[in-house]
C-alpha cells in the first residue's frame, strides 16, 4: 500500500504488463515512468529515483476484518471462489514466467517468508516456522521486535516495541489482533496503539513473498528461524 | 506525509506480493475482461536492464486493468461476494475511515487506485 503521490503532485498508477526481478512493474499515467511494485522505487521515466510512502495495512481474512471493524466498507466485486493464481500458487515447480532456477537455496524457493530491512540487512522470516496464535518476541539488529502471526490468511506484521516497559505483550484469549502488555493495557495488532491511543509497537515495512521472489531483490538477506 | 502524526508512528509496512503473474492466467484474465476470442501468446522480450536484471514486456500495457474508480459497498451488505474465508488488504485511512480489499478480486487487477478521507492511496498486489 502506498500513498501514490510524488512532492505535491497525485499519480495514477497502471499495469505496465512488464516483469522486474519476476515482479510487478506499475507506471504512472502522468509520466509513464515505471515504478517497482514491491520497492515503490520508480526504475526508469522522468520519476526515476524517486520513492513512494508506505501506508499501513493489514492482511487478514475478511471473517476477522469484518469482526475486528464492523463499520468497514469493502471494495464491490463479483463473487469468486478462489484466487486465479490458485494453480500457480500450489505448484511448488512454476517459479515466476521465465521458470527461474535458484541454485544453493537455503529454503525451498517457493516457500513463502516474510521479508524486512532493519538497518540496512534484509531478513526473512519462513512462514512454515511460525505457528498461529502466538506473538514471537525477538532481538534483531539490537531491536525488540514482535512478529504477529494470523496464518489463517498468511498475514504476519512485523513490529518494533517502542514502549519498553511494556516487554512482553501476550496474545488477549481468543484474539488475532489484540495483545496485552505486561501493565495490562490492551493494544490493537492493526494499529499498535493501547485503547489509550498510546504508541506502543511500531510498525517495520515487511512483505509476504516467495523465496525466490523475495532473494531476487534481497540475495543478501539474513534467515531467521524463531 | 510527514505532518501525519498517524502515518509517521503507525507504520510502514508493504504488503505487495510478489505472487508472479503467470501467463496462463494473465491470458485467461484477457479472455474474460475483454471478451475476445483469442488466445494471446506474450512476448517474452527483454527491454532496458536495471541493476543487472532485464525488464520484460510480458503483456501490452493496462492488459491487466488497474481500478481507477473504486466502488464500495458496507460491510453488511458484502455477504452476497465476500466469502469469510477470502483474504483482504485491510486498511484505516487518516481520519479512520476502514476499507478491505480482496486480494483474490486484486489478483485480476493487481493495483486499485483509491482516496480514503482524502489521501490518494494505491493498493498494489
Amino acid at each position: 500500500m502506498y500513498v501514490r503521490t510524488v512532492g505535491a503532485d497525485t499519480l495514477t498508477f497502471g499495469v505496465s504488463g512488464d516483469l522486474w526481478k519476476d515482479a510487478l512493474v506499475m507506471y504512472d499515467r502522468e509520466t509513464n515512468s515505471r515504478w517497482s511494485s514491491v520497492t515503490g522505487k520508480a526504475i526508469v521515466g522522468p520519476l526515476k529515483g524517486q520513492e513512494l510512502t508506505v501506508y499501513p495495512a493489514t492482511q487478514t481474512t475478511w471473517r476477522a476484518w469484518q469482526a475486528a471493524y464492523p463499520h468497514t466498507r469493502v471494495l464491490k466485486k463479483p463473487l469468486l471462489s478462489r484466487s486465479v493464481y490458485a494453480a500457480y500458487n500450489a505448484d511448488s515447480t512454476r517459479l515466476g514466467i521465465h521458470g527461474r532456477q535458484l541454485v544453493k537455496s537455503a529454503l525451498p524457493a517457493k516457500s513463502k517468508v516474510i521479508g524486512f530491512s532493519l538497518a540496512g540487512q534484509a531478513y526473512a522470516l519462513p512462514l512454515a516456522a511460525l505457528a498461529a496464535g502466538r506473538l514471537y518476541h525477538l532481538q534483531v539488529a539490537g531491536r525488540q521486535l514482535v512478529v504477529a502471526v494470523d496464518l489463517a490468511a498468511e498475514g504476519v506484521a512485523v513490529w518494533r516495541l517502542v514502549g519498553a516497559d511494556d516487554s512482553p505483550l501476550e496474545l488477549l484469549p481468543g484474539e488475532i489482533h489484540l495483545a496485552r502488555t505486561a501493565a495490562g493495557a490492551v493494544v490493537s495488532l492493526t494499529s499498535g496503539l493501547t485503547t489509550a491511543g498510546r504508541p506502543v509497537l511500531e510498525r517495520i515495512i515487511s512483505i509476504k513473498a516467495y523465496w525466490f521472489g523475495w532473494h531476487n531483490f534481497y540475495p543478501e538477506t539474513e534467515i531467521i528461524r524463531p | 506525509m510527514p505532518n501525519n502524526p498517524r502515518i509517521q508512528n503507525v507504520t510502514r509496512i508493504s504488503i505487495v506480493n510478489y505472487k508472479l503473474m503467470n501467463v496462463r492466467s494473465a491470458g485467461r484474465i484477457m479472455l474474460t475482461g475483454i471478451g475476445l476470442l483469442f488466445i494471446f501468446w506474450p512476448r517474452l522480450s527483454a527491454g532496458q536492464t536495471i541493476d543487472g536484471e532485464p525488464i520484460y514486456h510480458v503483456l501490452p500495457m493496462d492488459a491487466i486493468p488497474a481500478i481507477y474508480h473504486p466502488e464500495f459497498v458496507p460491510a453488511e451488505q458484502a455477504a452476497k461476494f465476500m466469502d469469510p474465508a477470502e483474504q483482504v488488504i485491510g486498511v484505516i485511512g487518516p481520519a479512520g475511515t476502514v476499507v478491505a480489499y480482496s486480494t483474490w478480486y486484486l489478483d485480476s487487477h493487481e493495483i486499485v487506485n483509491d482516496l480514503v478521507d482524502g489521501l490518494p492511496l494505491a493498493v498494489a498486489w
